[in-house]
């Protein structure tokens, strides 16, 4: 019985992490997150924070963190924005974060960056007029 | 009559606090705005990675890449990517299950082991000049030291141990 338990938990919790709808919010991003959501991720955010800062301060690997936005299914659009400014949410497809990824490999210009990745494509008209007009430095990969 | 006064004003205070608390619940203070900027960015300046990659040393047909977190996600879509451009892909998988989606793609080798294992690890990064590391915890504390924490940093240690040149981690 509690064999089966603890992997129907595990599966359970793991479901609940992928189909999160918002950004996970490691690093700087933190502050893009509500308190309750800030609460609820405290753990993953703490682990995944120190492996970065492994990552960067005990090796001299060529390295990029790659923060996608709040991650959806669906076919890829093409279009991404990738950004330094680290408080940017916005949605982005698997796919497209995925192609982004691939992209990011083979930029020399990411090397030691930190970056954000969303599309402006998935969000409509309303929204971005709620939304705070910030101007967005795009960063070219 | 005065304290019929400070009787009413004392009241009315604990109300607001009470309420104030009612809003916001989780901290008892006004919590932090979520900033929800959108570029306003014109098409110009968005990126279009649907069009060839640059030459780069990092992504080559003779170097494979290894992804790690590659059972579904953002993961498994950088494996098919790579895979559809004909770079020859390593990945660590926990679990049987995503097998059969993996083994359909071609020049993808698949091992089975934990991302914290440093001789898993070790073995996936042989010869490899880039990895890609989007892992997966859960939101239990012993589930993300465990894959998000000792999974990363592994993967960190044993590419700088083992000369890998490039790492990306898909964090978010």
């Amino acid at each position: 019985v509690s064999m089966f338990s603890l992997t129907h938990l595990h599966s359970l919790a793991f479901h609940h992490l992928y189909s999160l709808d918002h950004r996970i919010g490691c690093g700087d991003t933190f502050s893009a997150l509500s308190a309750a959501k800030q609460l609820q991720l405290k753990s993953v955010i703490a682990a995944r924070n120190k492996a970065e800062r492994d990552l960067k301060m005990y090796t001299n690997l060529d390295w990029t963190i790659v923060r996608p936005g709040t991650l959806k299914n669906g076919p890829a659009t093409g279009n991404v924005t990738v950004t330094r400014d680290l408080h940017v949410d916005g949605d982005i497809r698997r796919e497209d974060a995925a192609q982004a990824v691939v992209r990011l490999i083979a930029s020399t210009r990411a090397i030691h960056q930190e970056v954000s990745l969303f599309d402006p494509s998935l969000h409509d008209k309303k929204d971005k007029e709620e939304a705070h007009h910030a101007e967005t430095t795009v960063f070219a990969i | 009559m005065w304290w019929l006064l400070v009787l009413v004003l004392v009241l009315a205070s604990l109300t607001v606090s009470s309420a104030w608390k009612l809003v916001y619940p989780a901290t008892g203070l006004r919590s932090i705005p979520a900033h929800r900027y959108m570029a306003t960015s014109s098409a110009a300046e968005t990126i279009t990675t649907a069009s060839s990659l640059p030459a780069s040393k990092y992504l080559q047909p003779s170097k494979p890449v290894f992804v790690c977190g590659g059972r579904n996600g953002v993961g498994f879509n950088v494996i098919q990517e790579l895979s559809r451009r004909g770079i020859p892909v390593r990945t660590l998988i926990r679990r049987h299950e995503s097998l059969p989606a993996l083994a359909k793609l071609p020049n993808v080798e698949v091992f089975i082991g934990e991302a914290s294992d440093p001789q898993a690890v070790q073995r996936c990064l042989e010869h490899c000049v880039t990895a890609v590391a989007a892992l997966c915890g859960g939101l239990e504390v012993d589930e993300s030291e465990k894959v998000d924490y000792a999974g990363n940093s592994n993967i960190v240690e044993q590419a700088g141990i083992l000369g890998v040149e490039r790492i990306l981690l898909v964090t978010g």
